[in-house]
């Protein structure tokens, strides 16, 4: 079937594959869809999100209430708008939320990881502050050193680049929070983290959570199968704090579960820009540590090593 | 000697050919019910944990990504190098390239535990994510080899006779092959090292941690690649044997296969070697288990020995090269090799862990052994590769170093005798 043809005869030499006024015009319009993706593309990602509760265009001041003096049997509307102003007073990209754990105090009672399940109604298998118990020494001095790991909410983290749909992501006040409606479930996040602190949803769960107490459920959207959760430093429970004009680390209703519940006392919450904050009075009040600093990721979970009996002031 | 030749022989004993179709499509029906449970069930039927979340499916994937860059490499070569020699070469690695990413797809539906958002990427971006990067290169490249394989498609003997003009439509897109090479040389440049740069940016796994691992991507897909093209038109070719090969084309690309192997090779001992040096948590138990624990064999056996020193003696020594057989059990261990290395380097880096207590930051280790119904779905999306490609050769004549030429010289002028001597073939 083949015959024998002169070497010039090839597919390439005559004719022509692609004459140069076909490839000039081929690029071009290559060149011209491209530019047309990527302008489509870049306008939409530059148009301000509407629904974006901070930056610069959030409404924070509210000069009617300036000419309106404070009277005890004000408007309820006023007095409404006076307490929103008081909670907004403090941008939320201003905060900077950060838990401190106390080792010394901690007897690895495992309250916070119940509470955690609870609050968050974690299925079944899933974790997402376990208790790690370490031993030193040899019997009979033996000694007992309890690590409660939360998720870190790193200042840089690890699992936030790597995600190829930008399905997690640091929000202002530095909650690295998980949108489970755009996630695909690839589990780069979870080959990411030093720290193990996310949790795949291998299998459906929909019955109902023995964890979770009869007399009430909170407020938070159960994760659908495949994707990834971890804690969030209960941030629905620091919103609506907020909103409330409550702080966060002060009032209980305003702070994590697992603070509240720690029977011990051996943690506290709170915002460390904020210098009467427990947490910045603690922090600088005793030595610290962090899981890994050696990897950059800047932890926001300190811990609090063990210290000589009655040094805590 | 095609279809017409098959009918009298309809009731007679199945040929080996019906008898490897008939066991490949057995196959892929296992598979097919095994990644239908995959998607009903969930990831919980799998043996992935937390620990270890990617698997053997990544690895089928990796493998399949790797296969395929054949594709890219010698379209460049044919298309922007000039060496026209390899153009048939070149048809059969595009072929294998559309298959190749098509299972890797496949795989990626099984193991997303959400495939149907397996779209996301493509709307939400993060362009600081590597995987958001291969997956826009992997589609993008995707469609050029939809592109580029048209016209094998619309050489189908039976469409040239039945919508001759729209065959030759088809046909007509290889006068694009110059610029879809070139695209196509960008993306695979792209996504087949961010392959590495994948598991290469983690500082959380330190044996990863590293930025050899993109090079040695690369180099190992180039030679995997192109070693399964080889490899594959000369099989075709001892079964069919009416297929003509041009020798010398194979020959060279061999011979550049070994290049390849050695410059593998080199970057390889340099990057384990230069591990050694000082002790690093998490990297030194990492090279450690895959020098002397559970990868060992692996790694020194499938991946170094039989994987790239032996082949590439084989491929260089030229009186080796050319005994014919020796050059065909090279390209099949090269194959075996690439699979191997991306097998350790996926699985190594999640079966170490690294502690991050306090005390003292040691090495933990888990353990990962695929689930039934991970290897059954893994062996069907294979099969589906080995079925394509069996057909392709069957009735597409995706190996055929004479089609080239005539169908070059002849579809210019007349379309019909080419239908005709096609379907005569």
């Amino acid at each position: 079937m083949v015959a024998k043809t002169d070497p010039s005869d090839g597919p390439a030499s005559s004719p022509p594959i692609l004459t140069r006024r076909e490839f000039v015009r081929a690029g071009a319009l290559v060149g011209a869809g491209a530019a047309a993706a990527v302008s489509a593309v870049v306008i939409d990602r530059t148009t301000a999100t509407t629904n974006d509760p901070v930056g610069a265009d959030t409404v924070r001041h509210l000069p009617v209430l300036n000419n309106i003096k404070p009277a005890v049997d004000e408007d309820v509307l006023i007095r409404m708008q006076r307490d929103l102003l008081k909670c907004m007073a403090k941008p939320v990209e201003q905060r900077r939320w950060v838990m401190v754990i106390d080792t010394r105090k901690c007897v690895g009672c495992h309250a916070c990881t119940m509470a955690c399940i609870a609050e968050n109604k974690l299925p079944p298998g899933v974790v997402y502050r376990p208790v790690l118990t370490e031993e030193f020494g040899e019997y009979p001095n033996v000694q007992l050193r309890f690590t409660p790991r939360p998720c870190m909410q790193c200042d840089e983290p690890p699992c936030v680049p790597v995600c190829p749909v930008k399905a997690t992501w640091k929000r202002p006040d530095g909650i690295v929070a998980i949108d489970y409606d755009k996630c695909i479930g690839c589990r780069y996040c979870e080959v990411a983290c030093p720290y193990g602190a996310r949790a795949f949803n291998w299998e459906t769960f929909d019955g109902r959570n023995p964890a979770v107490p009869l007399w009430g459920e909170t407020e938070v959207e159960r994760r659908p199968r495949g994707v990834p959760e971890k804690c969030s430093f209960c941030f629905s429970r620091i919103d609506r704090g907020l909103a409330l004009g409550l702080t966060p680390g002060v009032d209980a209703e305003a702070t994590p579960a697992c603070v509240n519940i720690c029977p011990m006392g051996a943690r506290a919450f709170g915002d460390l820009n904020d210098p009467e904050s427990p947490v910045s009075r603690l922090l600088a009040k005793y030595p610290s540590y962090r899981l890994r600093e050696d990897l950059g990721t800047g932890p926001r979970v300190y811990y609090l090593p063990a210290r000589e009996e009655g040094a805590e002031g | 000697m095609t279809t017409l030749a098959i009918k009298p022989r309809k009731f007679a004993m199945p040929g080996p050919l019906q008898v490897w179709l008939a066991g490949l499509a057995t196959i892929m029906v296992a598979g097919l019910a095994a990644g239908l449970i995959v998607l009903s069930r969930g990831l919980v039927v799998t043996n992935l944990t937390d620990l270890v979340p990617w698997g053997l499916w990544i690895t089928i994937d990796l493998s399949a990504i790797a296969m395929s860059a054949g594709a890219f490499s010698l379209s460049a070569a044919v298309y922007l190098l000039g060496l026209k020699r390899l153009a048939p070469l070149a048809r059969t690695a595009t072929f294998i390239g559309l298959i190749g990413y098509s299972m890797a797809v496949l795989c990626l539906m099984l193991d997303i535990g959400r495939p149907d958002r397996f779209w996301h990427a493509l709307v939400f971006w993060n362009p600081h994510s590597v995987l958001w990067e291969v997956t826009m290169c992997v589609t993008l490249y995707f469609t050029v080899l939809v592109i580029e394989t048209t016209p094998i498609f619309g050489g189908l003997p039976w469409l040239k006779r039945r919508w001759p003009r729209f065959s030759n439509q088809l046909v007509g897109l290889h006068r694009l092959a110059p610029l879809l090479a070139l695209v196509g040389l960008g993306l695979s440049m792209l996504h087949q090292s961010s392959l590495g740069a994948t598991y290469g940016v983690l500082k959380a796994r330190p044996i990863w941690y590293r930025p050899d691992l993109s090079v040695l991507f690369m180099l190992s897909a180039i030679a995997g690649g192109q070693a399964l093209t080889v490899l594959a038109t000369t099989v075709t070719a001892r079964l069919r044997p009416q297929i003509k090969l041009e020798a010398e084309a194979l020959d060279k690309v061999s011979r550049f296969i070994g290049w390849t192997l050695v410059v593998y090779t080199y970057i390889r001992f340099w990057d384990a070697l230069s591990m050694t040096y000082t002790y690093l948590p998490g990297r030194t138990e990492g090279l450690r288990w895959l020098t002397r624990g559970p990868f060992a064999f692996n790694f020194w056996v499938g991946e170094i020995l039989l994987g790239a020193v032996v082949p590439s003696l084989l491929l260089l020594a030229p009186r080796l090269r050319q005994l014919g057989w020796t050059r065909t059990v090279a390209l099949a261990l090269v194959v075996g090799g690439v699979v191997a290395y991306r097998w350790d380097v996926n699985l190594v880096g999640q079966l170490v862990l690294l502690s991050y207590l306090p005390t003292e930051i040691t090495a933990r280790y888990t353990q990962y052994v695929p689930s039934l119904i991970e290897l059954v779905s893994g062996a069907g999306i294979v099969a589906y590769g080995l079925l394509a490609f069996t057909l392709g050769a069957r009735y597409l004549n995706v190996v055929d170093h004479g089609h080239e030429r005539a169908h070059a010289t002849v579809s210019k002028t007349t379309a019909l005798p080419l239908a005709e001597a096609a379907g005569a073939d």
